[in-house]
């Protein structure tokens, strides 16, 4: 029986010892882990708007990092989820730095009702959840939220009256105003533009395609001009179809006008 | 004389740790009266273990000490899952790990005080 007892005495013991070390190394540990944002960079990739931002880790502590996760979830002021992103580091060794590039992509083509977006200003939630296992005994996260301001690069899209203006022999000309306000901070615009003018009986009248350029914050006017041949039928109501073009997205816009002779 | 002493000691081991925790008070403001009603408890224990030395109360006393401990650790430690919401962020620590080593300490810790209890009940019985 004694020698049980002091078994079990000295398994206690040792079990009180482990239990005290490993606590005050993880926790000096994790207070030695030391995390650094740097300048994030804002650039466009073929058909997205990547938003990088680096995290430096110096892991200076006792204990290796496992399955560093950053996920960020964009969201609409109705709940609907239009990006989510994430970023993995499956392992930060101990008294190691690591860099950890976390990319927001904005693809609009990926975006569920983008053409909304486009048009239309509007307050963005960014979900961000950071995921780890520290020394593979801690699973550990943290979730917070921001606000990011959403700026549409074809704000305030208008399509003017158009006017009817005979040219010559055989053809006329339909001038027509357009204009938007590029009130995205990231999107540079520089793309095509192509207007279509259909009859009522749905027929196509006049076709023009012009290059446009925008930059961040600017204001966009423009009169088009599009010639229409004299042989068309032209009635008083036409529908104009107006298509942007860039890298980035392809938006389509319709409006039927009377038309002005 | 004894158990006053060891429940001092015990009342220092609390003040010491109280201080080391101090640069942590905001973190932890919430949890501090669940820390003072354990350090209490102890003391108690220990003050009642020492006074019932020589008894078969002390061994009693032992067995719900753990006991009390293992289902503080519990409840406090809401099942090992830490979730601390301050402002618009929310903090999650998984100490199962921990807890699951509290438990097992204080589970053998249990098997010693029985086993003790009744070393203690044979050699009692020996000596009549």
């Amino acid at each position: 029986m004694k020698y049980a007892l002091r078994a079990l005495r000295w398994t206690i013991i040792i079990f009180w010892l482990y239990f005290a070390l490993l606590s005050l190394t993880v926790v000096y540990s994790a207070f030695n882990v030391k995390v650094e944002t740097g300048e994030s960079q804002f650039f466009i990739e073929d058909d997205k708007i990547v938003w990088a931002m680096p995290f430096m880790i110096d892991n200076t502590g006792f204990y290796d990092i496992y399955n560093l996760n950053m996920t960020s979830i964009v969201e609409d002021t109705d709940g609907t989820v239009l990006i989510k992103n994430s970023s993995f580091n499956p392992v930060i060794p101990k008294e190691k730095q690591s860099i950890l590039w976390h990319n927001i992509s904005i693809n609009f083509k990926k975006m569920p009702n983008y053409e909304i977006y486009l048009t239309h200003d509007s307050n963005f939630t960014v979900k961000h959840l950071i995921s780890l296992n520290y020394a593979k005994i801690i699973p550990f996260s943290l979730s917070f939220n921001s606000t990011m301001q959403w700026g549409a690069p074809l704000y305030n899209l208008s399509i003017g009256e158009p006017t009817f203006h005979p040219f010559n022999a055989t053809h006329s000309k339909v001038s027509l105003n357009l204009s938007f306000e590029n009130h995205s901070p990231y999107i540079e615009l520089n793309g095509t533009m192509e207007i279509e003018i259909l009859n009522e009986n749905g027929e196509v009248i006049g076709v023009a395609e012009e290059p446009f350029y925008a930059p961040s914050g600017s204001s966009w006017k423009e009169t088009i001009e599009i010639p229409v041949a004299n042989t068309v039928e032209v009635t008083d109501y036409v529908t104009i179809k107006a298509t942007f073009k860039t890298s980035m997205f392809s938006y389509e816009v319709e409006a039927r006008r009377r038309l002005s002779f | 004389m004894k158990a006053g002493i060891k429940a001092v000691l015990t009342y220092i081991v609390y003040f010491i740790f109280m201080l080391l925790v101090q640069p942590f008070s905001e973190f932890i403001g919430q949890y501090s009266l669940l820390i003072d009603m354990f350090f209490m408890v102890i003391i108690a224990f220990t003050f009642l273990i020492e006074l019932f030395s020589g008894t078969i109360i002390k061994y009693m006393i032992e067995f719900s000490r753990s006991l009390f401990v293992i289902f503080y650790f519990v409840a406090s430690l809401n099942s090992g899952i830490i979730d601390v919401t301050m402002e618009n962020v929310s903090i999650i620590v998984n100490l199962r790990f921990f807890l699951l080593m509290l438990v097992l300490i204080n589970v053998i810790g249990m098997a010693k005080t029985v086993l003790s209890a009744v070393n203690f009940l044979h050699e009692k019985s020996e000596k009549e």
